[in-house]
């Protein structure tokens, strides 16, 4: 018999019947017909299983079914059904979710129309005992960097066979998260990961699963999370250490664990500008600054202000007493061009990674140039950004999306700061196509390669036009929700931008950014459009033939 | 890394410190010409894809609609053919 397309892996271990059956029955609905269903059964106490099992290994000869002697656990009972499979891709079941009749046919057409894919990953919900939908989690294209901090592809995932043995299997040191540790082993070798936006997976939630009990059903997953976590840092060379959100399950950070101190050079460019802050008239540069040299953990950095001439002195001899030897002040007597500046503070030091930022800032996080350090150092990230508040505490910044024909907006803007987004996507660092250039901190390499900002965009644009040059150019954008800054921006601003600027960036950028990556066509800026879920899911009852 | 407050009066060259001030600035002021020239190469190319994307994309537009004009076409008969045809049957009825 030749090898199958799909083997599809399913532990077993007295699941109820009712279950047993959805899941075995979803898998022989399939619309794509060249799979294999690799079932093991964990030595169950409950004697339906056996016999369900045996009846549908008659039934149907893609169905085969081994029974273990002793109860080992799931990363015991998976590894057997690992080798037990021929087939080219492995798909992962559990023994109480669903698959959509459609998921095996839209893998492999995914997979035809890429065929160097190593791992595809759907969208999924959720199920019931009563298989009522509910959850649906509409997930971003491949983010690396998200997938540090939560095992967001989770369900359903599709591996190459070659690379699951190369990466050894399941790990039985991280039972529990062993499926987030494998796909991390699969993609650090993977050539392409795809992401197929269709709900094609349904989890159940039984109190028993951790899609029901959430960290109280396995505490012990949650635990093994941080560990993949830090193998996986430790095995690409990433200087952080993994830590578990006591507060939000299923979600971690990297704190930065820096092996050396890369210089930093503070870029900000400012024309002295006073505002009320906190019922207080301040102003904003000599705030910015004081706040970096009183907060900032990290030792090895510069503060490069490009002050307009019309700044007074007396603020310029502020600034010096503020920072003292870390100070440079660059002159700019020229017409107002934001991106100049910038430029012109950039090439006017030495830093080996370039802090854009603005001067109506204040610094948050102590260890903030550490954290976007531990980023930028990577070489395939282009630029780093931040989480940023507004005064009052709402969120100002959390990544930006391209939606409505490619024109940029800022998620959750004005949401509450504790908002934690929509699968907690505000809380986990991610990918977008673009962050602020409020604070941004870019490799000065990455910099120059791309030749700055463009000064093309005096006013508006010039940051995403720059993050959008470093993606053209193969490199990520992160945003890091554990960087978080004060930003003074009124909340009331006039974000007006100007119709050439808009169609400059859509001349330029349109190609990548006509569909955002980082979005789903089941979200409208982070939040859920469920018109198309709801109308998908919704079951007509069937017509009888009054002829019977 | 701060700029250095003091510098000598002469560099190993021999040239004076206002002129290596001035040297400096002359290199910052090349680097930021070569950083906008740079921008300006990869703008337009940016652009130039663009347009090739929307070029590509009217191909395909094109295409779509000569071929359900060809098949169009295949479905209905000509002018001549119909003429014939009707002549035809105008003889066939004469005989």
């Amino acid at each position: 018999m030749p090898a199958p397309r799909f083997s599809i892996l399913t532990p077993v271990f007295d699941t109820p019947a009712d279950v047993l059956t959805a899941m075995l029955d979803s898998v022989r609905r399939q619309r794509f017909d060249d799979w294999e269903l690799c079932l093991v059964d964990d030595c169950s106490s409950e004697p339906h299983v056996g016999e369900m099992l045996e009846r549908a290994q008659r039934e149907d000869p893609r169905i085969r079914v081994q029974r273990r002697e002793s109860n080992g656990g799931i990363v015991a009972a998976s590894n057997d059904a690992l080798a037990m499979a021929g087939g080219e891709f492995v798909a992962l079941l559990d023994h109480d979710d669903e698959l959509d009749p459609r998921a095996l046919a839209q893998v492999d057409a995914a997979i035809a129309a890429t065929p160097e894919a190593d791992y595809i990953y759907t969208d999924e919900d959720k199920i019931d005992r009563a298989s009522r939908h509910s959850s649906p989690f509409f997930k971003p294209d491949w983010s690396p960097e998200r997938m540090r901090t939560q095992m967001y592809t989770c369900h359903l995932s599709v591996l190459r066979r070659s690379l699951v043995d190369e990466a050894g299997g399941f790990d039985p040191e991280f039972e529990g998260s062993q499926d987030w540790d494998l796909v991390l082993k699969v993609t650090e070798r993977a050539r392409r990961v795809l992401h197929v936006p269709k709900v094609l997976y349904h989890w159940r939630t039984l109190e028993s699963s951790a899609a029901g009990g959430g960290e109280e059903a396995k505490p012990w997953a949650f635990e093994a999370g941080t560990r993949v976590i830090q193998a996986h840092c430790d095995r690409i060379g990433l200087p952080a250490k993994a830590e578990r959100d006591e507060e939000a399950p299923g979600v971690y950070h990297l704190r930065p664990r820096l092996v050396r101190q890369p210089s930093v050079s503070i870029v900000i460019p400012t024309a002295g500008q006073s505002r009320e802050i906190r019922y207080e008239d301040i102003v904003l540069v000599t705030h910015c600054v004081r706040s970096i040299v009183q907060t900032s953990t990290y030792a090895n950095y510069e503060i490069v202000c490009v002050v307009d001439s019309s700044v007074d002195p007396g603020t310029r001899d502020e600034l010096r007493q503020i920072a003292g030897d870390r100070l440079r002040l660059v002159d700019y007597d020229e017409a107002f061009n934001f991106s100049a500046k910038v430029n012109r503070g950039a090439v006017r030091s030495d830093g080996e990674h370039v802090l854009l930022l603005n001067d109506d800032m204040e610094v948050v996080t102590p260890d903030w140039i550490e954290r976007l350090a531990m980023y930028s150092e990577i070489p395939e990230v282009g630029a780093v950004g931040a989480r940023l508040l507004w005064e009052d505490g709402r969120l100002q910044h959390a990544g930006v999306l391209f939606e409505n024909g490619g024109y940029p907006g800022h998620i959750y803007r004005g949401f509450g700061g504790e908002f934690g987004g929509y699968s907690n996507n505000v809380l986990v660092a991610q990918n977008y196509l673009a962050v602020t250039g409020a604070c941004l901190m870019t490799r000065r390499d990455a910099f120059d390669e791309v030749g700055g900002l463009s000064t093309t965009l005096p006013v508006n644009y010039n940051d995403m036009d720059y993050c959008l040059k470093q993606r053209a150019d193969g490199r990520r954008v992160v945003y890091d929700p554990d960087t978080v800054l004060y930003h003074f921006e009124s909340s009331s601003r006039s974000t007006e931008v100007e119709d050439w600027e808009k169609e400059l960036l859509l001349d330029r950028w349109l190609s990548l950014t006509a569909t955002d990556p980082y979005s789903n066509p089941g979200l409208k800026y982070g939040i859920p459009r469920l018109s198309g879920y709801v109308r998908a899911r919704i079951r007509l009852p069937r017509l009888r033939s009054p002829l019977g | 890394m701060a700029e250095q407050a003091t510098q000598t009066r002469q560099d190993a060259s021999g040239r004076g410190s206002d002129e290596v001030a001035e040297l400096r600035e002359e290199l910052a002021r090349s680097k930021e010409e070569v950083l906008r020239l740079r921008d300006l190469l990869i703008g337009k190319d940016a652009e130039l894809g663009t347009q090739r994307g929307r070029v590509a994309e009217l191909e395909a537009g094109t295409a779509r609609l000569l071929n359900i004009g060809s098949r169009l076409r295949a479905k209905v008969p000509s002018f001549v053919w119909k003429a014939r045809a009707g002549l035809r049957g105008r003889r066939g009825s004469q005989d």
